[in-house]
């Protein structure tokens, strides 16, 4: 069942396991996002179900479109609030926030036929440094995951991590350069 | 469910990485993925505690300002429902009095007029419940029956779904165990197996490649790699078909982290620490293989054998027949047919065979390298730039029925066009 139905149901019914089993549904999303502002799983966790009490009343009157991009903005701005609270120093990266949908992603994720495209990729991909590529390739064109990639090359998780970041990047740049 | 489990450190595999490709194009996921690594705790057991405050909370209530709007609601209807029969009393079981009311039309006509006239105006779907509370009580009930089983619905599947995951894991690791304990016995197999493999496929190469540096750690490697695919086959997973072979520089050194694409598609990978490659394809193709500093190859790959390409510096000095020109001035001669390069490029074109077999539509130069005995003939003639089994092979049949060489101080190349 749709996300938005279940609130239907709740919002016709007003009964509560409605909410609760939508709610249910969100908890590892936020509680990874609270973790994430709040660097401590207690506080999280509080966060959480303080959150879920705050919704009550809202989710009944707030227009909501699609709920899942909804409650990923009020969950951000739950925890940016605690912080201001605890009066601590905000510093957040907001760096995962811009993150478009752009063509080379697409490239590299989907089947693609044009022959054209790919060997462009491929011009481009010998030119990116060494574990960029090689991370590039087991990610993207041979479906490992980061620890896979881990295990088989060697490199840290966070090189790994940051060579497919950079790699994507510069793949981008090659690819627009080439294609003007 | 597959979120729950990769928090949990599933962290392996197809599934792992769509988690990791799908966070790329969903800041939510990302930011979450990023707090649970963040932190290192039992997150599993937080998010079931929390799940589980959750359910408590709202298991059989309801919402409480809702509560107090049924009671208004409620006293309404009635006072409105008395009303009406008072006044209307005769009219009530006809439903011409729905044609006014701008109410959901699920809704029975007797009821919508009571509404119409009773309730103030709050929000519809609170109304509609309302009388029904009041005017028809068995219709609530079963409203309720309906919501509470596709609730308990929603529920035994998430339940389910979590059964599920844990069951298959639990089969995993079970399989995985088992695995082990075959892992010993399969060794010795596969090693043994493969040692005959090796022995059939290296003839076969031989035929082609004579000269060419066969890496002394093939042998091991192919052992290792074969223990691998055993230990993989075990645990349930069937050995996919694949393209499987080595990349090595002229030498026979491995080449590292050299990229493999299978030619005209995205499919590609990267040869191991070894120079050990693998490729899952359904059929024999062309494999396109890349590596920063050496020249492209593109060469057949067959699903039955191991594929040996083989790189060449793009620093090598060049050494094929394109030099033949430039060669007049270096200070070694390269051995030149007797009766002069037009005549053996005529010889080429007039006795070249195309192969009828797979290689029939594989276009592009074999490069062929050979010395010279003292009667002028070709010998010890090798493939050093490949293209098709049976392309290579017409190549080395052309030469070795070929006009005779003038001996000169290297090995003589040439390059024959398919």
């Amino acid at each position: 069942m749709p996300d938005e139905q279940l609130l239907e149901l709740y919002k016709s019914s007003g009964r509560m396991e409605y909410y609760g089993e939508l709610y249910n549904r969100y908890i590892p999303l936020l509680y990874g996002v609270c973790l994430k502002y709040l660097h401590d799983a207690d506080k999280a966790q509080d966060a959480v179900m303080q959150l879920f009490e705050d919704l009550i009343p809202k989710i009944s009157t707030h227009e909501i479109g699609v709920f899942r991009t909804w409650i990923y903005s009020v969950v951000k701005n739950h925890c940016l609030q605690i912080l201001r609270k605890e009066k601590k120093e905000v510093l957040v990266d907001f760096s995962s926030d811009v993150m478009e949908y752009d063509e080379v992603l697409h490239l590299l994720c989907e089947e693609e036929y044009d022959e054209e495209k790919i060997e462009v990729m491929k011009r481009c991909l010998q030119r990116l440094p060494e574990g960029q590529r090689v991370s590039i390739i087991h990610f993207f064109m041979e479906d490992y995951s980061y620890a896979d990639i881990v295990e088989k090359t060697g490199y840290s998780l966070n090189t790994v991590k940051s060579n497919i970041q950079n790699g994507k990047r510069n793949l981008k740049i090659c690819i627009n350069k080439q294609t003007g | 469910m597959k979120l729950w489990n990769y928090i949990k450190g599933s962290r392996e595999g197809k599934v792992a990485n769509s988690i990791e490709k799908d966070a790329m194009k969903d800041p939510f996921l990302a930011d979450a993925l990023e707090g649970f690594d963040s932190v290192k705790d039992n997150h599993i057991k937080a998010m079931e505690s929390l799940r589980k405050q959750v359910t408590a909370k709202t298991s059989g209530k309801k919402n409480g300002s809702f509560r107090v709007w049924a009671v208004v609601a409620a006293v309404m209807v009635a006072v409105g429902a008395g009303a009406f029969f008072l006044t209307q009393s005769i009219d009530t079981d006809k439903p011409e009095g729905i044609a006014k009311a701008d109410i959901q039309p699920d809704k029975q006509p007797e009821r919508d007029i009571i509404a119409l006239r009773s309730t103030p105006p709050p929000v519809s779907p609170m109304m509609i419940e309302e009388e029904e509370a009041d005017d028809a009580a068995e219709v609530q009930e079963d409203e309720t029956a309906e919501s509470e089983e596709a609730l308990k619905a929603a529920e035994a599947a998430r339940e389910k779904e979590e059964m599920e995951a844990k069951a298959k894991a639990e089969k995993e690791e079970k399989a995985r165990k088992e695995a082990e304990k075959k892992e010993a016995a399969k060794k010795e197999a596969a090693k043994k197996k493969e040692a005959e493999k090796k022995a059939s496929s290296a003839k076969a190469e031989d035929k082609s490649k004579k000269d060419t540096p066969a890496p002394a750690k093939k042998e091991t490697n192919n052992a290792k790699k074969e223990t691998t695919a055993a230990a993989k086959k075990a645990s349930g997973k069937k050995a996919e078909p694949a393209i499987r072979g080595w990349i090595t520089d002229k030498s026979g050194k491995p080449l590292v982290g050299a990229s493999v694409f299978l030619s005209g598609t995205k499919k590609a990978t990267v040869s191991d620490a070894d120079g050990y490659f693998e490729l899952t394809s359904k059929k024999a193709q062309n494999i396109q293989v890349n590596y920063l500093g050496y020249k492209s190859v593109t060469q057949r790959a067959e699903l039955s054998k191991m594929t040996l390409v083989v790189l060449y510096s793009t620093d090598d000095k060049p050494s094929e027949s394109e030099a033949d020109s430039q060669k007049k001035t270096a200070n070694l001669k390269k051995p030149v047919p007797v009766k002069g390069e037009k005549e053996f490029n005529k010889y080429l074109t007039e006795n070249l065979i195309r192969p009828k077999d797979e290689c029939k539509d594989v276009k592009g130069e074999v490069v062929v390298a050979f010395s010279v005995d003292g009667n002028g003939r070709p010998y010890k003639i090798r493939v050093v730039q490949s293209l098709c089994p049976a392309i290579d092979r017409e190549a080395i049949r052309l030469v070795r029925k070929g006009p005779n060489w003038k001996r000169g101080d290297t090995e003589g190349t040439v390059r024959i066009k398919f």
